[in-house]
């Protein structure tokens, strides 16, 4: 499992490494869309923890996004906090919630509920940031200066600026996902998601594993939104909405689950790929809705995923057949029988 | 033999003989949807015994593991497992203290391959109780398997191995030669003896009777969620009814 983390890990930093040579090099009226491929793919690879690592399908992600993103606003612009301290303290805050909501929501819940409570709490937050406009900007938001001062590297706008630290949130999070995986707990969450009862039958608790799940992806969102805010200038509640929280889930569906390489090509397809062509939002909303029915039917572990299938199929070998020949069998579903 | 209190034949009243009783059921009855799925069934298993649960489909053999084991709650009566009781156990903590089982369902997480399932069973802690559940289920040769690639024969081998390099103080074994051929079962069954002789508590439910005759050291007859005897093979043989009605493949 070693040899494994250190392969990805070195892939990480590859990636790492040609979005920081992208950050110096793209145009200037490309910086946007770079700085939306980091803040949506490190979001995405985060989410990835729940849906493909553990088939948990949370309706409410950008929820912790946003709040991420509120929070560091709010400590700097009404609490007089430097914008690293707010960052630092917006993101414990966004764990602590993530706690709250996550522990009942994974505990006493899972598939269709879990994706209720998570899409409530979202809608929660909007209610409130739009019923108390003095503190939270209601539904117009809150602008943001962005507090680094004018001084910077390279002669950097600070667009640009802001690209240095999305890379370095996006490779955060990519060796975060990359660690977990490739450790015991990672082995544990897929054992979870095989079969639940069968990981309590090993003296496991899987709510503890989707808990800890949750609790780590919407963290790594929070993240997000820390620096997110910010280099927008802007926040308002449509970041927190169900909307965005669907989008991130059809960028991940799309590109395929599980695998790091998914979630980017899926965020590239879906987020960037339109903006590059100017397409209009609308046809944006159709052609995600387009994609997911056709991956649904046709190719349900995404782009890369079906890639990643036929390559595997071709190079894996086949196991040793038993002395006594294979035995043909249908296995019965998993769980307890009676 | 005598009669029961709740009707059961039992072949040795006696039981549990000797040393305490690693585990004691009482008076367990399970309600699962409004069938009474278990009813007030009392026995006990000593330890270094190989039990074996036998009766027809829907008898409650599985439910009775799943109460043992905190996957189902009893309705009403006790389990005592070293002498504590289990009340309302939760499966995972119930698993850590000993008391390991395996499922009718073949062996092993999909997506994870031999290996992986064996690291997991020993929480990457005994590497070397890994090598030698390996070696002695001769699972050393798929190791890097995926295990839905293997075998229904070395799937089991898998769900068992995953039992054994957790050093159970009791292996509660359901249907462990389900869908097996007569080679393989003979596989599993040598396996299971040699697992026995080593010093491991055994129950296992079984619906192939020869190979489970031959393999207990004393066997529970449960139907309709009722007990309906227990003995030793030799005991319940000996009683015209009960062979043919449960000792007959």
């Amino acid at each position: 499992m070693s040899g494994r983390r250190l392969r990805h890990g070195a892939g990480v930093l590859v990636v790492g490494a040609v979005l920081l040579v992208l950050a110096f090099v793209v145009p200037e009226n490309r910086v946007l869309l770079l700085n939306a491929f980091l803040a949506y793919g490190a979001l995405v690879v985060g989410l990835d923890l729940l849906v493909g690592d553990l088939r948990m399908m949370p309706a409410g992600h950008a929820a912790f996004f946003g709040a991420g993103g509120y929070a560091t606003v709010l400590l700097y612009q009404k609490a007089g906090l430097p914008l690293p301290v707010a960052g630092a303290i917006a993101v414990l805050i966004v764990a602590v919630l993530a706690t709250l909501i996550g522990l009942p929501a994974v505990g006493r819940s899972s598939g269709f509920s879990f994706a209720i409570i998570t899409f409530a709490f979202g809608e929660l937050l909007i209610q409130l940031i739009a019923n108390v406009p003095g503190f939270f900007g209601g539904s117009s938001g809150l602008t943001i200066d962005w507090g680094v001062g004018s001084d910077m590297p390279f002669d950097f706008s600070v667009y640009r600026y802001f690209t240095l630290w999305l890379v370095a949130v996006l490779v955060v999070v990519m060796l975060v996902v990359v660690l977990v995986r490739n450790s015991h707990l990672g082995l544990r969450m897929k054992a979870v998601r095989a079969d639940e009862n069968g990981t309590r039958g090993l003296g496991f608790n899987p709510t503890t594993y989707k808990a800890v799940a949750f609790v780590l992806a919407s963290t790594l969102a929070g993240l997000v939104g820390v620096f997110w805010a910010p280099m927008n200038g802007f926040i308002s509640p449509d970041t927190l909405g169900v909307n965005q929280s669907i989008l991130l889930l059809g960028m991940l569906i799309i590109g395929g689950v599980g695998r790091i390489t998914g979630a980017l090509v899926g965020v590239a397809l879906l987020a960037s790929l339109p903006a590059i062509v100017e397409m209009d939002p609308v046809l944006r909303t159709v052609l995600v809705g387009a994609l997911l029915a056709v991956v649904a039917l046709l190719q349900p572990a995404g782009i890369v995923g079906g890639l990643a299938t036929l390559w595997d199929r071709a190079r894996r070998p086949k196991a040793p057949p038993p002395a006594d020949g294979p035995v043909d069998a249908t296995p019965e579903p998993a769980g307890v029988g009676r | 033999m005598t009669q029961a209190r709740n009707g059961a034949v039992v072949a040795n009243p006696a039981v549990p003989l000797g040393p305490e009783p690693l585990l004691d059921v009482d008076d367990v009855s399970c309600v699962l949807g409004g069938v009474r799925a278990l009813s007030e069934v009392t026995m006990h298993i000593a330890p270094g015994e190989l039990v074996g649960i036998i009766g027809p489909n829907g008898a409650g053999k599985t439910t009775l593991f799943n109460v043992v084991t905190g996957f189902v709650p009893a309705t009403s009566g006790e389990v005592r497992w070293g002498g504590a009781p289990l009340r309302g156990g939760r499966a995972h903590r119930v698993a850590r203290s000993g008391l390991v089982r395996t499922f009718q369902n073949v062996g092993g997480f999909t997506g994870l391959t031999v290996a992986e399932n064996l690291e997991l069973a020993t929480r990457g802690r005994d590497g070397a109780a890994v090598r030698r559940v390996e070696d002695l289920l001769h699972l050393a040769d798929v190791r890097d398997t995926l295990v839905e690639d293997c075998s229904l024969a070395t799937r089991k081998l898998v769900g068992i191995a995953m039992a054994l390099v957790r050093t159970p103080r009791l292996l509660l074994l359901d249907e462990p030669l389900a869908g097996l051929d007569d080679t393989d079962r003979d596989r599993v069954t040598s396996l299971i003896e040699q697992v026995h002789d080593s010093g491991v508590t055994v129950c296992m439910v079984e619906h192939d009777i020869g190979r489970t005759l031959r393999l207990a050291d004393r066997i529970v007859v449960l139907d309709a969620g009722r007990l309906v005897a227990t003995g030793t093979p030799a005991d319940l043989a000996r009683d015209d009814v009960l062979a043919r009605n449960y000792l007959s493949s």
